[in-house]
């Protein structure tokens, strides 16, 4: 049978009150759809025994923090926002290896999570774990593709116990539970943002001013191709960012020399991110999109579109 | 009914479980050591993709399992499972002279029993270098790519049945068509 969130929703919410009982939880919510239906469940499962944690990482989108605090207000979930964006830009300060930066970051969203978890006597950390994450992670005869920060990524040593609703589901399934549970469309609806936020949008070293200039681009990504999608001209895409390269290339402007970052355009088709195809974006988007990152952001001397599907490639660029 | 679908460390092999839930067949995903009395009791049994090579790799009680098998359980072999098909019956499985990793047209020779019903040519994402050159004797080919002869194999009288693309995966067009044609076999 097709995937049937009302008997899912049932298992999940007996799952969760079977494995954490009496004891309190901390939710690990980044204010994406699965972690916004992993929040949702344990309310139904928990009710007020739960306590909702956002990380600000300083790897997030525009205006990110507000924006999930208002979304899940509306949809009844109280969220405490911890900004711990000092700890991670020192963190990875001078790391570029794309798996290295992926097992920091894991292991200090649990270490904040523990600090939070022993503020609250909580015991559990629930997690919006979906398929892809621990498959994509590896382990037994399956190779690492990457470690994603809530599974290859956590520490190997951790004072919460973990419960993951939500495992055995792909992206599409858990859209189709947001909107059994009632979750406004513009948060079951979102498109996917990865754990590590703008962490893997960056290939190379993270620093502040880096994030700055991906942080803009994405968002540039974002407005022109969501007008493009409400003016008909395009089907919105199942993910699409901007990713910054470490190279400079040499470009002119008002008649000087500039030698400036490359950014990388990506848009992708996909139902479930196992695969994925690149959008077949019109030119005249695609144009609006590099005069705009070109002029707004002074950074950035040039971009690119991907035209890779997965495989071979991946979604991310790291 | 219970179908096994032996996880050769494919980054599908979930996504499999899930398209025969989808197609109303509830699946058990084992590792690739499962014990042979569990290969004997199921109802069918999928080989799904990985990242070895049938010529490096062990396969532990698999091999004798698709020799032994009665003729009336039916297998499905995927990507590494349809070339450990064709290893262990004596086919020949080779690095492939260019490799395959996203979108392959493919076209059908003979729709058999597996591609009945399946439009020529289609779209089908693949990910692999090595390749079945050569078939085990009394197996039919049903499609070939440009890069690779053996898309598709079977012998529906062993009820033996394997193909080198990914049915399972959203991308490929008609997956969903193809894995019902096996499962109805069951």
């Amino acid at each position: 049978m097709p995937f049937n969130s009302e008997k899912f929703i049932q298992s999940a919410v007996s799952a969760i009150k079977g494995t954490v009982g009496a004891e309190r939880a901390i939710i690990a919510v980044s204010g994406g759809v699965d972690s916004s239906v992993a929040a949702a469940l344990a309310s139904r499962a928990l009710g007020k025994n739960i306590h909702c944690v956002f990380v600000d990482t300083g790897l997030m989108r525009k205006d990110e923090g507000k924006l999930v605090k208002a979304m899940l207000s509306r949809a009844g979930v109280a969220l405490h926002v911890v900004d711990a964006s000092e700890q991670f830009f020192s963190a990875l300060k001078g790391v570029d290896e794309p798996e290295k930066k992926r097992k920091i970051i894991g292991e200090k969203f649990i270490r904040v999570f523990e600090a939070e978890a022993k503020k609250q006597k909580a015991v559990f950390l629930i997690q919006g774990t979906i398929a892809p994450d621990w498959i994509e992670s590896g382990g037994g005869s399956r190779d690492t593709i990457k470690s994603h920060h809530n599974v290859g990524g956590l520490p190997e040593k951790m004072g919460m116990k973990l419960c993951e609703p939500l495992r055995d589901l792909y992206k599409h399934e858990v859209r189709i539970t947001a909107r059994a549970l009632s979750l406004p469309p513009e948060m079951s609806e979102r498109q996917p943002f990865p754990g590590p936020g703008l962490a893997v949008r960056i290939v190379g070293e993270i620093t502040p001013e880096k994030a700055e200039i991906v942080r803009g681009a994405c968002h540039i990504v974002e407005e022109e191709l969501e007008t493009a999608a409400k003016a008909g001209k395009i089907e919105l895409p199942w993910q699409y960012f901007a990713a910054l390269l470490p190279t400079k290339t040499v470009g002119v402007r008002g008649d000087e020399r500039s030698y400036q970052y490359t950014v990388v355009v990506r848009a992708v088709r996909s139902l479930d991110g196992m695969t994925a195809n690149f959008s077949h974006i019109p030119p005249e988007v695609l144009q609006k999109i590099s005069t705009r990152i070109t002029n707004e952001i002074m950074e950035v001397g040039r971009v690119l579109y991907d035209i890779t599907n997965k495989p071979p490639a991946t979604v991310e660029l790291e | 009914m219970a179908i096994l679908i032996v996880d050769m460390g494919s980054q599908y092999t979930h996504v499999i479980w899930r398209t025969c839930r989808d197609l109303g067949h509830d699946g058990k995903i084992v590792p690739k050591t499962v014990a042979r009395a569990d290969l004997d009791a199921a109802d069918a049994v999928i080989l799904s993709g990985g990242p070895s090579s049938v010529t490096k790799d062990k396969f532990h009680f698999l091999p004798n399992f698709i020799r032994e098998k009665p003729n009336d359980m039916a297998v499905l072999g995927i990507c590494l499972g349809h070339q450990l098909i064709a290893h262990t019956l004596s086919g020949i499985v080779v690095k492939g002279k260019n490799a395959e990793y996203g979108i392959s047209k493919i076209e059908v020779d003979k729709p058999g029993v597996l591609l009945a019903g399946v439009p020529t040519p289609f779209s089908a994402w693949v990910s692999h270098f090595d390749e079945v050159k050569k078939m085990p004797q009394g197996f039919v080919s049903l499609a070939h790519s440009e890069t690779c002869a053996h898309e598709a194999m079977e012998m529906p009288a062993r009820k033996l049945f394997s193909v080198q693309f990914h049915p399972e995966v959203w991308h490929t067009e008609n997956g969903e068509k193809i894995l019902e044609n096996f499962l109805k076999r069951i």
